[in-house]
């Protein structure tokens, strides 16, 4: 996905922003009202140019996200894994974190839309690296998603998606990748939501 | 004769600026949105809502300024957007307590362990002025904290910035990549406790910053150069303790702050940076009286040592440089606007890079001031025993018509080694690169004249204004060395040296813009630069940008939700900080070409604002804001805070 694309999918979420309800407060409708809990696992979708150097496993991904102005607010991290090639010094581990936003568009049967777009740091760690201060790195990333929420149960739904993210190295890395997984919405407590108000 | 003749026309101004206040009134119908001129203000609000993460941040909201950084950790700031001859020269006051921040009389924010969250409002003022019988002709910075109201208070903040560009992985797999930009700035952490009984009020504070600069290939090449061993962490750690005792009419105020610093000090002589270690201790001290219905007596006093070496291990030459600095001022007021007094500023500083190897000097100065809430005049007269000097400056804002205003600043000074002892005035004395061929110093200090004025036309409706302005500044014979450098071999050597006596200025046009609804603001500012003068000096303000222009725009979503963004546009223009970059060789040439700059930031405060996070990019379009002279660039970058208030 180019930057270009990017653009145009962060305008496409703003839209919808705007098609999913009037504000009904400074947060939107019922801010922080629902809160979720969610992890999901998958693998990548394009060949990144880290491929030169590492094979990469499959994920996990997790995080949590409250009702927001118009959508939800998401906090989040994805862990990948590369596995040094012949002839590179160590593998490496690449810990997305990350915090976004994005808006939730109801569709029929109780299917939920969600998408959103991310920023955050991907922090690299070398194990095999000997010296100490070169042992990790970190790197700025952006990224977009778009998943769909399918009810299973009172509360649970399945969560599938694709994510693309950009991480901003001086090669810039860009991995898109597909995950299913599972979603528990409920009720936020209420110190949660003195906490976030 | 000269002599003779700068101390006549020294009093004869001072004389008569205060001719002149006689006839100045302070506008009957003066409004509290009418503004003084060269003044901004930057409230506790707009710090949380831009994201602001160290001090020196500030100057990005600073009208008219200029900051210059590539890696948040150092920096200069010019906060009268005019020349390099004054950045970071600005005088710091906190709580009305003066200090003395930095080495070679360059203040470094930065090294006040202030929690930003601490602060109330920083006071900006771009031109030449008095604050308690001490003069400030190259602006000052007024931090004002919050009061301590709360039997027991803590606050909190952590932050971290990342610049992009890193080679990440690829540092294994491409050999071009090995030296890239690993770019990072803390985690920093500040911590303050604050504690208050009756009319005594107490504040602790702690701050530890750190850094890995961008630059892997200044390492590299300071390895090569003096066989250094170092890493690349710059590290700054600090403490301050203020104690505050207000009963009856009577205050005492006590600010005592020390600190140690790993730093890398760039050199103008071998246009490099060095390893060395700072240590500064500073202790102030105010009392306040009433003495009687309609007088009122005000004594500060300020001490501070300042001991910079370098790391024994990193080179084989020393740099060590012991400074002491004593400041005094007894003020009275009478009829809460006339303030008379006199101050007297104490220097002594011990350098191997001397050739006596230690340096005494003393001025003592007298002053009278008059302060109204729209206007000002300072007048101040010094001597360090051999030449006499002065400031006179006023400020004041006028109520014309309906919604317009004026408001005009004009300043004349003869500066006579104005950092006195001062041989640290213009110029960072060399590494003695060679110590059989030592740099030859002078006097820097020298004498200069200083001329600044600026007027600004206001038209203000309720929610929006509008304002131009003009500012000449003019300096003459003011005295700048001069080195020329040879790289021969592991070493840097010095061919030859001059002294030069720039005369010239800049005049600064200026239009600006804002308005303002139920949850937002947006202003913009362009500032237009037109340098004058002999070669010399136009060649010293070389770094100017000829134009700059910035737009900020604050809309708060929610009331515990705040995003913000800021543009600027910067012409093109030389780096600031490698300015003495010289024509030997290309490898400093330092040519910026134009660029624009937008910041984005987003705050969320969290448990009744008690909490609050806040992530900010910064060049969000990657501009090539700086092509470092020795590789750097200032990419994207992401920072991101955390304060909690208890």
């Amino acid at each position: 996905m180019s930057g270009n694309r990017a653009s145009r999918f962060l305008a496409l979420l703003l839209v919808a922003a705007v098609c999913s309800g009037p504000a009904s407060n400074g947060y939107g409708q019922d801010a922080f009202g629902e809160s979720s809990l969610f992890v999901n696992a998958g693998d990548r979708l394009n060949a990144p140019n880290i491929l030169e150097g590492w094979e990469l496993s499959q994920f996990v991904a997790g995080g949590f996200a409250t009702t927001f102005f118009h959508g939800e607010l998401q906090v989040g991290a994805q862990h990948l894994f590369g596995r040094a090639r012949p002839g590179i010094e160590t593998d490496v581990r690449l810990f997305f974190v990350h915090v976004g936003w994005g808006p939730t568009i109801r569709l029929p049967l109780g299917v939920r839309w969600l998408s959103g777009v991310d920023v955050g740091q991907v922090f690299m760690r070398f194990p095999q690296e000997t010296i100490s201060f070169r042992k990790s790195e970190g790197e700025v990333a952006y990224g977009v998603r778009t998943r769909l929420g399918i009810p299973l149960a009172s509360g649970l739904e399945a969560d599938v998606g694709v994510r693309w993210f950009h991480i901003f190295t001086s090669d810039p890395i860009e991995i898109m990748t597909a995950s299913v997984g599972l979603r528990y919405t409920f009720d936020s407590p209420r110190w949660l939501r003195g906490l976030l108000e | 004769m000269s002599r003779l003749f700068g101390s006549a026309a020294s009093s004869f101004v001072t004389l008569a600026g205060f001719g002149l206040l006689l006839v100045a009134r302070t506008p009957a119908n003066a409004q509290p949105s009418l503004t003084l001129a060269g003044e901004t203000v930057i409230t506790q609000e707009m710090m949380r809502s831009h994201g602001i993460t160290r001090l020196h941040d500030i100057f990005w909201l600073v009208d008219g300024a200029r900051l210059s950084t590539i890696d948040d950790f150092s920096y200069t700031a010019n906060i009268s957007g005019v020349g390099r001859s004054d950045q970071n020269y600005w005088r710091v006051f906190v709580d009305g307590l003066p200090e003395n921040l930095g080495d070679w009389g360059v203040q470094n924010l930065d090294w006040l362990s202030l929690p930003l969250h601490d602060i109330d409002s920083v006071k900006v003022v771009a031109s030449p002025g008095l604050v308690d019988g001490l003069q400030a002709p190259w602006g000052r910075i007024e931090i004002w904290t919050r009061p301590v109201d709360e039997p027991l208070g803590a606050t909190a903040m952590l932050m971290a910035i990342n610049e992009t560009g890193d080679p990440g992985p690829f540092r294994y797999s491409r050999e071009e990549l090995r030296l890239a930009n690993i770019d990072k700035s803390g985690p920093d952490g500040t911590a303050a406790l604050s504690w208050r009984r009756n009319a005594l009020a107490v504040r602790a504070s702690g701050a530890v910053m750190q850094h890995i600069p961008s630059d892997v290939a200044a390492f590299s090449r300071n390895r090569a150069a003096f066989d250094t061993p170092t890493t690349p962490e710059l590290v700054l750690r600090s403490l301050a303790l203020s104690v505050r005792h207000e009963r009856d009419d009577r205050e005492h105020a006590l600010s005592v702050r020390a600190l140690d610093m790993d730093d890398m000090l760039f050199l103008n002589s071998v246009s490099r940076e060095v390893p060395a270690q700072h240590r500064y201790a500073s202790g102030g001290y105010r009392f306040r009286t009433t003495t009687s219905k309609s007088t009122s007596l005000s004594v500060l006093t300020n001490v501070s040592k300042l001991s910079v070496e370098n790391d024994d291990r990193a080179t084989m030459r020393p740099l060590r440089w012991d400074a002491l600095r004593w400041t005094t001022s007894a003020q009275f007021s009478f009829e809460n606007d006339l303030v008379v007094g006199a101050s007297m500023l104490v220097t002594q500083i011990e350098s191997d890079q001397m050739p006596s190897g230690s340096e005494a000097g003393l001025l003592a100065a007298v002053n009278m001031s008059i302060d109204r809430p729209m206007a000002d005049f300072s007048g101040f007269l010094s001597t360090d025993g051999k030449r006499v000097g002065f400031l006179a400056s006023g400020r004041r804002t006028f109520a014309i018509w309906g919604a317009h205003s004026l408001a005009v600043v004009g300043a004349a000074t003869r500066l006579v080694n104005e950092e006195i002892g001062s041989s640290e005035y213009w110029t960072i004395r060399g590494l003695r690169v060679d110590p059989d061929t030592p740099i030859e110093v002078e006097d820097a200090a020298g004498e200069a004249w200083l001329v600044y004025a600026r007027a600004d036309w206001r038209y203000s409706l309720e929610k929006s204004w509008f304002s131009v302005g003009v500012s000449p500044r003019v300096m003459v014979d003011g005295t700048i060395e001069r080195n020329e450098i040879r790289w021969v071999g592991p070493a840097f050597e010095v061919e030859a040296r001059e002294i030069v006596r720039p005369t010239g200025g800049v005049l600064s046009l200026s239009a600006a813009a804002g308005t303002r609804w139920a949850n937002g603001r947006v202003g913009v500012r362009v500032d237009r630069r037109i340098r004058f003068g002999d070669r010399s000096y136009r060649s010293m303000d070389r770094t100017i940008p000829q134009t700059s222009a910035r737009l900020k725009v604050d809309y708060d979503v929610a009331p515990s939700f705040w995003i913000s963004a800021i543009g600027w546009y910067y012409s093109g223009t030389t780096w600031e900080d490698y300015e003495s970059a010289t024509a030997t060789t290309d490898r400093y040439a330092s040519s910026l070409g134009e660029f624009v700059r937008v910041d984005l930031s987003a705050t969320k405060g969290l448990w009744r604002n008690q909490i609050d996070f806040s992530v900010s990019l910064r060049n969000v379009f990657g501009s090539d804001v700086v092509l470092h002279p020795i590789g750097a660039l200032l990419d994207r970058a992401l920072s991101a805070r955390l304060r909690v208030d208890i």
